[in-house]
């Protein structure tokens, strides 16, 4: 049996199941809504333009958000390789902020930045930085000796075994630490849109909360796992194509 | 156009797990025309000697001088393919676009039709070809081998003995061969230099008469050299 059709099978019995449960009436609509409450909801804010309206405001931050994390992880990563002497320095604020979990930060973020766009984006740049950061800088460390030699027989610049010897060798791990990083700030980001946004998918599901639409509420979560996966999946088939040599297999 | 080197005191120390192990000691070898083997025990400073000449390390003391004109290329004792190109750009590595005839090289080292091949697609011996197409590909007066046939099965080794030969008759290089099999060393070698303490401790010319060489040696000059090395313990 395929992967996608497996993957329908289970879809199709978990609506099933939560069909059941709602027609057996065991919870009020308000704690459970029905599948169909919940499709025709979706319906009609896709029809609206509410719900792509919220989806492409946190897609766009998120896009921003990572590519400010993968500039800010590479540049860091980099310094570490040559600089391992000034590495020493930053490792132990790298190593504390690692620790504290970006969205600890929102009361002084909105405190200081208040909330537009800046707070969220700090949020995502936070949270998309490590992975990337720790997978780019052991990617470029541990680049074979033996091809970096080939570099210098055929009379390569340091610059020139860099970009094609060291990136090229580091490409799987830097990739790896962008698919994680997508995934985390996807993540983050909504927790920071239930907190202090205006627009997004987590200020919908706030919002739906408080109007006591849990038909919304579900819709959101919806629209944010399928995002979320629909980001993965492209990223991973994106990737596949250019990977030619070995891990192809991690890459489903 | 060829190129030789020109070596003087050449000393070159390790410190491995604290202690100093002293490689090269004192070395004075001067490269001439055709191919130069350097036969000697493992551990005994043959590798650190081309990787010196090539430039990926330096010297503790004494002079390293290129004598002639022209590039140094070096071929591995693995191939040391870089993974994600294929043969082709293997082959081209380093080099500006349009520099090297590819095709040309595909075909002289016998890989026409594999231009497009991936390295882990290749057998080892066709990787090991690649690796030799990349030396040549920059037209090298010089080219430095450090037991590149060690880890190929014995008919492979053999084939790649004779493609080197041919390849030597059909450029105008030198070779400077390091190797630990004395076999080989009388097979390709016009002339076999003994490496032992960090010093060159017997230098031999290999008399070659006119047509294809064969893989019977010289007996009395293999006599001569297995005693040389015999007397030395490893070092």
């Amino acid at each position: 049996m395929s992967a996608f059709l497996r993957g329908v099978l289970v879809t199709a019995a978990v609506v099933a199941v939560w069909w059941l449960l709602t027609a057996l009436e065991l919870w009020s609509a308000y704690v459970l809504p029905s599948p169909a409450r919940v499709w025709s909801s979706a319906v009609e804010m896709t029809a609206s333009g509410e719900l792509p309206g919220h989806v492409v405001t946190s897609f766009g931050r998120v896009l921003v958000g990572f590519a400010v994390a993968f500039g800010l992880a590479f540049a860091f990563a980099v310094v570490a390789l040559v600089l391992p002497g000034l590495d020493g320095f930053l490792q132990p604020l790298l190593g504390f902020l690692r620790n504290v979990p970006p969205l600890s930060l929102i009361p002084l973020l909105i405190l200081w930045f208040g909330i537009d766009e800046t707070g969220k984006l700090v949020v995502i740049v936070l949270t998309a930085f490590f992975p990337m950061y720790m997978n780019i800088s052991k990617g470029l460390r541990s680049c074979s000796p033996q091809l970096l030699d080939v570099g210098t027989s055929v009379q390569l610049s340091g610059a020139g075994k860099f970009f094609l010897i060291r990136v090229p060798h580091a490409l799987p791990d830097i990739l790896v630490g962008m698919r994680i990083s997508l995934g985390f700030a996807w993540r983050a980001l909504v927790g920071a849109e239930m907190l202090a946004a205006a627009s997004g998918l987590g200020y919908l599901i706030n919002d739906a909360q408080q109007m006591s639409r849990s038909d919304r509420v579900i819709v959101g979560i919806l629209a944010i796992g399928i995002v979320g996966v629909a980001t993965d999946r492209l990223f991973a088939r994106a990737v596949r194509g250019r990977l030619r040599w070995g891990i192809d297999d991690s890459w489903s | 156009m060829t190129a030789g080197v020109e070596i003087t005191g050449l000393s070159k120390r390790f410190a491995i797990h604290g202690r100093t192990v002293q490689v090269l000691d004192g070395l004075d070898f001067t490269q001439r025309d055709g191919i130069t083997v350097i036969l000697g025990a493992s551990g005994c400073g043959k590798t650190t000697l081309l990787r010196l000449v090539a430039g990926m390390e330096t010297p503790d003391a004494g002079t390293i001088r290129m004598t002639g004109t022209g590039r140094i290329g070096m071929v591995f004792q693995e191939p040391r393919l870089m993974p994600w190109l294929t043969a082709a750009q293997n082959i081209r590595f380093g080099q500006r676009a349009g520099r090297c005839d590819v095709e040309h090289l595909l075909d002289l080292t016998g890989l026409a039709g594999f231009g497009d091949a991936l390295p882990h697609q290749l057998s080892g011996g066709m990787q090991h070809r690649v690796a030799l197409a990349r030396a040549l590909a920059h037209s090298p007066a010089l080219v430095l081998m450090d037991e590149p046939f060690a880890g190929l099965d014995a008919l492979t080794r053999e084939a790649m003995q004779d493609q080197l030969l041919e390849l030597h008759r059909a450029m105008a290089m030198n070779v400077l061969f390091v190797t630990h099999s004395l076999d080989e060393a009388l097979y390709l070698g016009d002339r076999i230099v003994v490496l032992d303490g960090g010093r060159l401790d017997a230098d031999h010319d290999v008399p070659r008469l006119p047509g294809p060489r064969t893989r019977e040696p010289d007996l009395e000059l293999t006599r001569t050299i297995r005693s040389t090395i015999q007397k030395d313990t490893p070092c």
